[in-house]
């Protein structure tokens, strides 16, 4: 019997452009994905932020990787969960997102962190 | 490094791969396929427009697995697979496919 | 004098430092992440409204437009681009920035 998989759960804490966090988090979920693991992701903090609808940011001489977020689906990553209370904090409404997500209370946020095998930390 | 396309130098990086992926106009995809002489036909096309779409919307390259899935669904299910795609790029997906498509190595693959 | 924030104020005291301190008359321009702490009904935002009337602020039009937060900010900032951020940052001195 080949070895169970390994729970992975990506956490995204900051903004985007400012740090290289939030792109450097979705190459290296892209990359697991790549591998077929078992792969959630959660945003949280300011990392609700790379998730925005219309960004644009050749002024700023900066890729805008955020279409890339809508390819997470077609590389078969499925848990995508934000935290609501991130998002009440900064102003923002689930329909302002650009990617189809789960919203979750603070307590299912700490449920699904105790769940996982491993977290990387962006 | 760079290329020359009907007599317009563009910048490429140390492996030959398109600096801007702006620059990209089927000129390039024929001289690059002369280079590596391969014979474009319209299967060799079709693959090369899907990978420049996918560009366009995701802003990455895809990797082999999506890529056949994605042939698979549009352009008919028996294409959708790693050999149909080696017969027309024999080196390799991202060596041959994303090069002629002027696209950047795909991630994931450095 | 111009003040310089750069961060997220969900993510950095910057803001706060800043206002704390930022005297009557002076300006204060929130460029890269900064640029978060103008998007309307946030904490944030309510603080800065408290100080307009006896400071000037100023955003970075490409930072705003890069965020995709154009339509979010509070009104009452001036939106200036890259050379009008260069004659700011020249005829305002001296210049401090909190990061």
């Amino acid at each position: 019997m080949p070895p169970q998989k390994k729970k992975f759960l990506f956490v995204n804490r900051k903004a985007p452009y400012g740090t290289i966090h939030a792109h450097e988090a979705l190459e290296a979920i892209l990359t697991g994905a790549a591998f077929e693991q078992r792969i959630s992701i959660l945003f949280l903090d300011d990392g609700v932020f790379p998730l925005l609808k219309e960004q644009n940011s050749g002024d700023i001489g900066l890729k805008d990787f955020s279409p890339t977020y809508n390819a997470l689906s077609l590389y078969g990553v499925e848990n995508i969960y934000v935290d609501e209370e991130s998002l009440i904090e900064r102003g923002i409404a689930s329909d302002e997102l650009s990617i189809k997500v789960e919203l979750k209370t603070t307590k299912e946020v700490c449920l699904i962190m105790e769940q996982q095998d491993v977290i990387f930390n962006f | 490094m760079s290329i020359v396309v009907k007599g317009i130098t563009l910048e490429t990086d140390k492996d030959g791969y398109l600096t801007n992926i702006n620059d990209w106009n089927e000129g390039v995809t024929y001289t690059l396929a002369n280079e590596e002489s391969i014979i474009l036909r319209p299967e060799h096309w079709e693959v090369i427009h899907l990978l420049r779409d996918f560009y366009q919307e995701y802003k990455i390259t895809p990797t082999v697995r999506v890529l056949t899935k994605m042939i698979g669904g549009e352009l008919g299910e028996e294409k959708g697979n790693t050999k149909y795609l080696y017969e027309l790029f024999p080196k390799g997906f991202a060596k041959h496919a994303c090069k002629l498509a002027g696209l950047p190595k795909p991630t994931g693959c450095h | 004098m111009l003040h310089i924030i750069n961060k997220s104020p969900t993510n950095s005291p910057a803001l706060k430092q800043c206002l704390k301190r930022a005297q009557q008359g002076s300006s204060i321009l929130l460029m890269e992440d900064a640029a978060y702490a103008l998007i309307s009904k946030t904490e944030a935002s309510s603080q800065i409204k408290q100080h307009m009337n006896r400071v000037s602020f100023y955003v970075l039009e490409p930072d705003i437009k890069a965020r995709g937060i154009g339509e979010k900010i509070i009104s009452g900032i001036q939106r200036i681009g890259y050379n009008d951020f260069v004659k700011l940052a020249c005829s305002q001195h001296p210049v401090q920035s909190w990061f």
